[in-house]
């Protein structure tokens, strides 16, 4: 990663996200090389903690991408994914990290543009905003003031 | 019973009919043959883009299946494959299959694409099939994205060599795995079966046929097909609607509904899906795109299924879709701007021209040519409009014994009854064959699984999938790099990781370097680590001691423009397969022993026949019915033979045991090990069984007002259907032989005929003029369509005029719900003279008394007057309700109803008769309001589904699944309160516990747990954190730090949390 790349995790559900990431490739479409994709069997998985770990971290920024809505392989766990989401997004100002680092998208698997979209989008909006403050010890000990 | 040899199946046709009753008959112990016209399966629902009511991506739920059957070690998908003949008897066919070459080998294809780059034809020149002729392919291509098997194919029709032997041959030269030959021939050979499952599907009506839309002359005019393909992200404008014309997005769109269907010059029949499909193309459109304004020209609005309505509701309301009621009666096209000028008739009369941007014409469901090919060569017969000719009472059934027949091939449907059909007809073949269940399947035998020490011990393999990623991505060095990452004590590279060859060399290594812990860095998981896993396996490694990275999807493939980038995030993502890796562990899979029985719950007409179906397969099943009798609910004449035949099967049949007056007290358990107790007049039972099937009635609704009773001359349609002479009467919701009963007089006209007649005199006790009032009382409380009360009116009346020609019938209606075969009904009816008068539902009809003749009076919306009738009798349609005792069901089997009182299915689409629970299932009128033969279909399935369960004598648990540490867990129940699949429990301990039969792994207790004591397995905490921090772990100190240190022990920092 060269340093004036942000840094990005992408959390993607087995079924939707992940899949359409996948197509993204099978339709040679580009994004940035510095969005990372972690696969989880369902956004429903993705624990807040692992969102304020990955700014912990070092993530200059997060995406959480799940399932359509009401299209979830489980059900509901887009919708407790969502539901993290905000909550985590509430809590970021406090550690001095801005919420729109941090975004939820819902997205079906035959939606492999949207997915490098995405990508693409979540990159230059952190760009635009200034470069994330402190180093990891700083951010650390943020998040143990929670 | 000698004569049943074969426990293996030929199912023709893969699309999601095919595909669902060939994974139906695999998992429960039939070898299938899955045969392919084209080159890939999927079938029509691959090219859609969206599937009504839900508005749900169809390649979602689609692509896990084909990627499912495609590796199904029981099912052998054989394409560009058709049926010559078919010998023999059921048990026993032998069935001749001629297959085309594809002149790729698909063993060998990785579907890279570097044929279709380096053909001769340097742009993309032909139509492509799948982009239903909007999108362009090579000769050489690759169906689909998503195809399985994914593989590309020449098309000789197109293809240079094969058109002039002149050809450079770039695409066999540019394959880096020999993959293209063009020596390949046609092939013949035949296949023993015991039985056949026929699912061709259909062919969208040919919309050049209706000359006066202009389709195929009128650059904008397209096929509702072809719009659904404008509305893929993946199809030939990446999801933007835009014109053919000049590629500009259009602003007005019009839908115009019926083309090709309801028509004496094309199809008489509804192809019901039009309606609905156009709806949902209409709301999509505006979602993509706020400025366009769809309007939708329509005849009836046949919003007939569960959830449409709700779904024409939204349309109008939230997405502003126009519907309008009128015919079109031609489209021009404006040759300056392209655009098409309609003209059609008003709602008040008056006629109207209007400009549109695009218009996309609702073709209908055609039958399939190639299944008429197919049903001569099977030598089974056609109905009168092409479809295969089944019974009312076996709709899967074809005139051949031991041929099935399932889906559009039967007539127009849509996708849920397609699967329900499809299920149904593996249920059958599986009664036919349940001798010689499992004869055929194979079981693969894996060494004992080596005890993993805990130290670990990685091997890293680095593919190059030929240049795929290697044209990329420096993989040596991603190798290099693997080789210095603590616990690694293998990395290679491998050209092609997948290749037979290296799988061999794979378990070679595993055992020389003794790997405890697999990475394979390559393409993505979703296709291939269960291969992976599988080899993995054969060399004594338990098989979730594996991790996949991708680095050519989402890696070479997205950064081709980077390479030195891509070759740096591959090393980062390598360094977090590793690391996880490093913490993961061997999960156990326990074998459950299935009991095998079948509780049914409700002993109507689906109950009976879903109890039948599992006796026939060979499963001892409890039929329960709260009442004294079963088939209550068959009341009408026209099945009463049905009824005596279901009674009799019911008595005699050796695995049923049939419990009345009895009601459940208690359901405990999970798949494969249920314990109930029932409760009758003679006392409590225990049982134990390993299915249930939920299978109670609907039943009609009891009206009020329009004096139901309190005038004899009120009454419902069932009660009319009491009243009429058993003998008379035509087939319940069959369509009787046109010819012998269209013999009754015309009336006058329509517009003669509506003045109001005072008749009164009333020759026969029915009388001369009747009133049927449709959908009495759907209110704000009831607001669904019941389906089937329109078909029964057409019915009824029809009879009624076959007693007495000179009878004058007035059927009053909102929408006339005649879908499919049923527009003949209708038809008749019209030329029967019966009078059809459209209220809105606004102005219901009301019905009084005056000196005691009924008076009703009706605000027809079409003339905008109000005309009165004076009857002898008035006929009520009050619709059909869900049996109340649904609620307790619901209860006690933890399963959803929805605010009407039906039943939710696990998925509308595709589980149509599962519940999302596992091992229940759910069939009858409770699930949705049917006709006979659906509802005989939806039972059928039910209990085809619940065979699946049964048949294994053994489930598997466990995997990746969710478990509570009970040091941990405070007994909070948020994991209780949260889980969808009602997997948790509170155990003697009084703290939570997961049962892992019913656990589906999605992980959602993991995350909410305040405790932080369930760990999902294959994803826990410690494994996903140890990703996060090798991701962002700078270069230099993950080296520095880690390499002389031991290994990091697992996750400690982060449990102390919470």
């Amino acid at each position: 990663m060269t340093n004036d790349e942000p840094k990005i995790v992408a959390f993607c559900c087995h079924y939707c996200a992940f899949a359409a990431a996948d197509l993204a490739g099978v339709l040679r479409l580009k994004y940035p090389p510095n969005v990372h994709i972690i696969r989880l069997p369902c956004t429903g998985k993705l624990d807040a903690l692992y969102l304020l770990k990955a700014f912990e971290a070092g993530a200059d920024g997060v995406i959480v991408a799940g399932c359509l809505e009401g299209s979830c392989h489980f059900i509901s766990g887009n919708l407790r994914a969502k539901k993290r989401v905000l909550v985590v997004k509430s809590l970021l100002p406090r550690l001095g990290i801005e919420p729109e680092r941090l975004e939820f998208f819902n997205l079906s698997s035959a939606q492999g543009d949207r997915f490098a979209q995405i990508a693409r989008e979540m990159t230059e909006r952190i760009k635009s905003l200034s470069p994330m403050r402190g180093e990891e010890s700083e951010s650390k000990s943020g998040v143990d003031a929670l | 019973m000698s004569e049943i040899k074969h426990g293996s199946v030929a199912v023709v046709g893969g699309g999601i009919g095919g595909i669902q009753a060939a994974l139906d008959l695999a998992d429960s112990g039939f070898y299938v043959y899955l045969i392919e016209e084209g080159p890939a399966i999927g079938g029509r629902m691959a090219q859609l883009d969206k599937t009504f009511p839900t508005n749900d991506c169809a390649m979602c739920m689609l692509s896990p299946k084909l990627v499912e059957v495609g590796r199904h070690p029981n099912v052998q998908i054989i394409t560009l494959a058709s049926v010559e003949s078919l010998e023999g008897r059921p048990g026993n066919f032998q069935m001749t299959i001629r297959q085309r070459p594809r002149y790729v080998d698909i063993t060998r294809c990785i579907a890279c694409g570097r044929c279709i780059a380096s053909c001769v034809y340097q742009d993309t020149k032909f139509p492509s099939e799948f982009e239903v002729g909007l999108g362009k392919r090579k000769p050489v291509y690759i169906p689909f994205p998503q195809a399985v098997p994914l593989a590309a194919v020449v098309d000789p029709q197109t293809c240079i060599f094969f058109k002039s032997g002149r050809c450079p041959q770039n695409c066999l030269k540019a394959c880096e795995r020999g993959a293209l030959d063009f020596t390949q021939t046609e092939k013949l050979f035949m296949l023993e079966v015991g039985a056949v499952i026929v699912a061709p599907g259909f062919d969208p009506y040919d919309a050049r046929r209706v000359g006066e839309y202009g389709f195929g002359r009128y650059a904008n005019v397209l096929t509702g097909p072809q719009f659904e393909r404008l509305l893929s992200a993946s199809g030939p404008t990446s999801g933007k609607v835009l014109r053919p014309s000049d590629g500009k997005a259009p602003k007005k769109i019009a839908f115009i509904q019926c083309v090709g269907s309801r028509d004496l010059r094309h199809q008489r029949y509804c192809s019901a899906v039009c309606c609905m499909y156009t709806t949902k193309e209409a709301i999509v459109a505006k979602e993509h795109d706020h400025q366009i304004e769809p309007t939708i020209f329509y005849i009836d609005l046949r919003a007939y299924g569960k959830g449409f309505e709700n779904l024409v509701k939204r349309a109008r309301a939230e997405h502003g879709v126009r519907y309008i009621r009128s015919m079109v009666s031609q489209v021009t096209e404006i040759p300056e701007t392209k655009n098409l000028l309609i003209r059609y008739r008003d709602e008040s009369g008056s006629l109207q021209e209007e400009e549109f941007d695009l218009v996309v014409l609702a073709v209908g469901m055609g039958p399939s040519a190639k299944g008429q090919e197919l049903a001569r060569r099977l030598g089974i017969e056609l109905n009168e409009h092409g479809f295969a000719k089944t019974s009312a009472f076996n709709p899967v059934m074809s005139t051949r014994e031991g041929v099935f027949v399932t889906g559009a091939f039967t007539g127009p449907k849509d996708i849920p009854e397609t699967v329900v059909q499809a299920s149904a007809a593996a249920a059958a073949v599986e009664a036919l064959l349940a001798p010689v269940r499992g004869t055929r399947t194979h079981a693969k035998d894996y060494p004992e699984e080596l005890v993993p020490d805990g130290t670990p011990r990685i091997g890293v393999f680095v593919c190059h999938c030929g240049s795929n990623i290697a044209g990329v991505v420096d993989v040596k060095s991603v190798a290099e790099y693997a080789k210095t990452l603590p616990g690694v004590v293998h990395a290679e590279n491998v050209l092609y990781t997948c290749s037979q060859d290296n799988l061999k060399h794979m378990k070679e290594v595993i055992r020389e370097k003794r790997l405890n812990r697999v990475v394979v860095a390559s393409c993505t998981p979703r296709n291939l680590a269960a291969l992976f896993q599988d080899t993995i396996r054969e060399a004594g490694l338990n098989k979730f001691l594996f991790e996949m990275v991708n680095i050519r999807e989402q890696c070479s493939w997205v950064h081709s423009d980077q390479p030195e980038q891509a070759t740096e995030k591959a090393k980062r993502l390598v360094r977090m397969g590793v690391a996880k890796a490093r913490e993961l562990k061997p999960l156990s899979v326990q074998s459950v022993r299935v009991s095998p029985a079948a509780l049914v719950l409700g002993g109507g007409l689906s109950g009976m026949i879903a109890a039948l179906t599992l006796g026939d397969s060979g499963f001892e099943t409890h039929l329960v019915e709260r009442s004294a009798e079963l088939g209550s609910d068959l009341e009408s004449a026209d099945v009463q033979g049905l009824k005596a035949k279901l009674l009799d099967a019911v008595r005699v049949h050796p695995k049923l045991r049939v419990h009345t007056n009895t009601t459940v007290r208690e359901i405990s358990g999970f798949v494969g090990n249920f314990s109930s107790v029932l409760r009758s007049p003679q006392g409590e039972e225990r049982i134990q069984h390993g299915v249930v099937i939920v299978a109670t009635e609907a039943y009609e609704h009891k009206p009020s007002g329009y004096l139901y009773g309190e005038d004899a001359r009120v009454l419902t349609q069932r009660a009319l259907e009491k009243a009429l002479t058993p003998q008379a009467s035509p087939g319940l919701f069959t369509v009787p032989p046109a010819a012998a009963r269209c013999t009754v007089q015309a009336e006058p006209a329509e517009d003669e005929a509506h003045a109001p007649r005072a008749q009164g005199r009333g020759e026969g006790q029915l009388g001369k003029t009747i009133v049927m009032i449709q959908c009495v009382g759907r209110t704000e409380r009831r607001p669904y369509c019941s389906r089937i009360c329109c078909a029964e009116a057409l019915k009824n009346a029809l009879t009624l005029l076959e007693q007495d020609p000179d009878r004058q019938i007035y059927v009053l209606y909102r929408e006339m719900i005649s879908y499919g075969f049923f527009e003949d009904l209708y038809r008749r009816a019209r030329d029967g003279g019966v009078v059809f008068i459209r209220y809105d539902e606004q102005s219901p009809p009301v019905v009084c008394k005056e000196n005691d003749q009924l008076l009703v009076t009706v605000r027809d919306a079409h003339l905008r007057q109000e005309l009165v009738i004076k009857p002898d009798l008035v006929v009520l349609s009050p619709g059909v309700v869900p049996d109340p005792y649904n609620e307790e069901l619901s209860r006690l089997l933890k399963v959803p109803l929805d605010s009407h009182g039906f039943f939710v299915e696990a998925h509308i689409k595709l589980r149509p008769v599962d519940f999302a629970s596992h091992g229940i299932f759910l069939c009858g009128g409770s699930h949705a309001p049917g006709t006979v033969p659906e509802l005989i279909a939806k039972a059928q399935a039910a209990a085809g589904r619940a065979a699946i369960v049964l048949s294994r004598g053994q489930l598997e648990a466990g995997g990746i699944i969710a478990s509570v540490d009970p040091e941990k867990c405070t007994a909070c129940l948020t994991c209780l309160r949260e889980c969808p699949f009602g997997a948790v429990f509170i155990n003697e301990q009084g703290l939570a516990e997961i049962e892992a039969v019913k656990c589906q792994g999605c992980g959602i207790c993991a995350a909410d747990c305040p405790a932080k004591a369930i760990q999902l397995g294959q994803f826990e905490d410690a494994q996903e954190l140890a990703m996060l921090e090798e991701l962002f772990r700078p270069e230099q100190v993950a080296l520095k730090a880690l390499t002389p240190s031991p290994l990091p022990r697992r996750g400690e920092g982060e449990r102390g949390r919470g």
